[in-house]
């Protein structure tokens, strides 16, 4: 039987900005979804809440896992009922590599009586790597440290081959990828595709979903979705962008908010040389 | 004194050898630490009153020392002084613990000599207030040492650590990482200094000091310096303080990992970078129970 993930009516605020204003969607294992939309109107958000960061306010609304709610959970706990983040900034740990950082995630998974088998996942981590087709000294290196930004795309994709989530959210995992790799990536992610596995893709591109199978199209925009479709939302995103729609709907661009430079200090100074 | 402490039979099985008691050799395998030879040597080292221990590495001589200072009594100084002749590789790493101690005095100077390569690797994990002055001298051209310093204090007591690099010749090569890991109300003072003379033109010089505090209660300074007085050279220095980075917490605890083992994965990625350079499992053993203990 499908296991469900459905959000309801969602709000969320970071720093009292409120940037999710009632998100509605519901997936289930063996079905693939896109998001996509204009820079800013809260996809990354979206991905971030479901994962539980802890600077993502939900003041209203629900998600939920087979009827179990998920904002009552733990980002570890949410992590082990089959929820997975392919980050769009992958953190880098120094000192743990690769490997045992998978065995730890995966023993995590276990009761305590239970335990990974080296030989086992040696065997798997080996074939996911050449299957992601990276560098063969991975296991061995340290988590993300040193790594291009392709490698830690791959890298996110193989945790998730290893994890085998029941959902996974991609947060732009095409950025950073050249055509080769995001090949790689993209049928990576559509071989994961059976009943037990369903994916939420966050894209700006149409680019990665020509290797993904989708099977719904989410255009988001100003903190909602705005529209649901098929593939071929994808192609007229691609030609014709998004003003179309903000025509279509009477959206208005939201104002972006304005960086301002904060100097901290200074750490040298130079010493001007007196005149003799 | 082997006979005294079983824990360290394995650790000197099957391999060259020094037991020095203050300096002195008490048991060995035949080493001395006037080295003349490439070899692999580990030593260990008692210490209760005041300690000169001098270590020379021989011109072209390959050697990879682990060191486990395994007691050092209250009330101490100790003087280690390494030299690396010409052309000479040195990998040495040195864990120094100690318990139940107050008034510990550390004074380590190393000169470094035309073409010689260190690669320092350094724990102290010591339970204790201590004063402690490390000095790499980079003496000749090509010379290069490549350090790291782990520091963990959980003693309750304040540590000071006075790190100098001074580059006296062109095209040397320092790179100086320092790890402190802070935690039961301690102190921990991490002050580096790099010195780049006058003529050390294509000299490198990189500094680079993390501090965890792991309780709220403890505390560390990083005072990081850079005196140069050459215009053709590089150097760079950095520091970071805080707790644990809460984004790490969450990217661990994303994959399913506990907080309190998310915490524990980081810390322990402080200490690999040595753990893993040690070629004996003994000595590798020894000392991540020591660290186990202390953290």
């Amino acid at each position: 039987m499908a296991k469900v993930l459905e959000i309801k009516n969602l709000h969320v605020s970071v720093e009292g900005k409120e940037i999710l204003k009632g998100v509605d969607l519901t997936i289930k294992t063996g079905e693939m979804h896109a998001i996509m939309g204009p820079n800013g109107t809260g996809k990354s958000t979206l991905a971030s809440t479901i994962m539980g960061h802890y600077k993502y306010e939900v003041t209203d609304g629900t998600i939920t896992l087979d009827g179990e709610n998920l904002l009552d959970m733990k980002v570890d706990e949410r992590s082990r009922k089959g929820i997975f983040l392919a980050m769009q900034y992958p953190n880098e740990i120094s000192g743990v590599t690769n490997s045992d950082f998978i065995k730890t995630a995966m023993q995590a998974r276990l009761g305590e009586d239970e335990h990974v088998s080296l030989f086992k996942f040696i065997k798997s981590l080996d074939k996911a790597v050449s299957d992601l087709k990276m560098r063969s000294d991975l296991p061995h290196r340290y988590l993300n440290e040193g790594f291009s930004g392709g490698e830690k795309k791959r890298n996110e994709i193989l945790q998730m081959k290893m994890l085998k989530p029941n959902f996974a959210i991609l947060d732009e995992i095409d950025s950073g990828l050249d055509v080769d790799a995001l090949k790689v990536v993209g049928e990576n992610v559509n071989n994961m595709r059976g009943d037990d596995f369903g994916a939420l893709i966050i894209t700006h591109y149409e680019r990665l979903l020509d290797y993904i199978n989708v099977d719904y199209v989410h255009i988001m925009m100003n903190g909602r979705i705005v529209k649901t479709g098929g593939k071929e939302l994808i192609a007229k995103i691609d030609a014709l962008g998004y003003d179309w729609l903000k025509e279509e709907l009477g959206l208005e661009d939201e104002e972006e908010e304005r960086k301002q430079h904060v100097v901290l200090g200074s750490c040298a100074i130079k010493k001007k040389t007196e005149a003799k | 004194m082997l006979k005294m402490v079983d824990s360290l039979k394995d650790i000197v099985k099957d391999s060259d050898y020094i037991i020095l008691k203050n300096g002195e050799i008490v048991e060995s395998s035949g080493a001395s630490l006037n080295i003349s030879e490439s070899m692999n040597l580990k030593v260990i080292h008692f210490i209760d009153k005041d300690t000169n221990i001098n270590l020379v590495i021989d011109k072209d001589k390959v050697v990879h020392l682990e060191e486990i200072f395994y007691e050092i009594k209250s009330d101490v100084l100790i003087n280690i002084n390494i030299t690396c002749k010409e052309n000479s590789k040195l990998e040495y790493l040195s864990f120094k613990k100690s318990e139940n101690a107050s008034n510990i005095r550390i004074n380590v100077k190393t000169e470094i000599y035309e073409g010689a390569y260190i690669e320092n690797k350094n724990i102290t994990a010591i339970l204790s207030d201590v004063l402690y002055n490390q000095e790499f001298d980079l003496l000749a051209e090509n010379s290069k040492i490549d350090s790291l310093d782990i520091v963990i204090n959980s003693s309750g007591k304040s540590q000071i650590f006075n790190f100098n690099t001074i580059h006296s010749v062109r095209n040397s090569s320092s790179e100086m990482h320092n790890y402190c890991i802070s935690k039961n109300n301690s102190v921990i003072h991490m002050n580096t200094n790099g010195t780049i003379l006058k003529g050390s033109n294509g000299t490198n010089l990189n500094q680079k000091t993390k501090g965890i505090l792991l309780d709220e209660t403890s505390q560390i300074s990083a005072n990081p310096w850079l005196v140069i007085d050459e215009y053709d050279c590089m150097a760079s220095h950095g520091a970071s303080i805080g707790a644990i980075d809460e984004e790490e917490l969450y990217y661990l605890m994303s994959r399913g990992l506990t907080r309190e083992n998310s915490e524990r994965l980081i810390v322990e990625g402080f200490i690999h970078p040595f753990i893993n350079e040690l070629k004996d499992e003994s000595v590798k053993s020894y000392s991540l129970d020591w660290i186990k203990k202390v953290l």
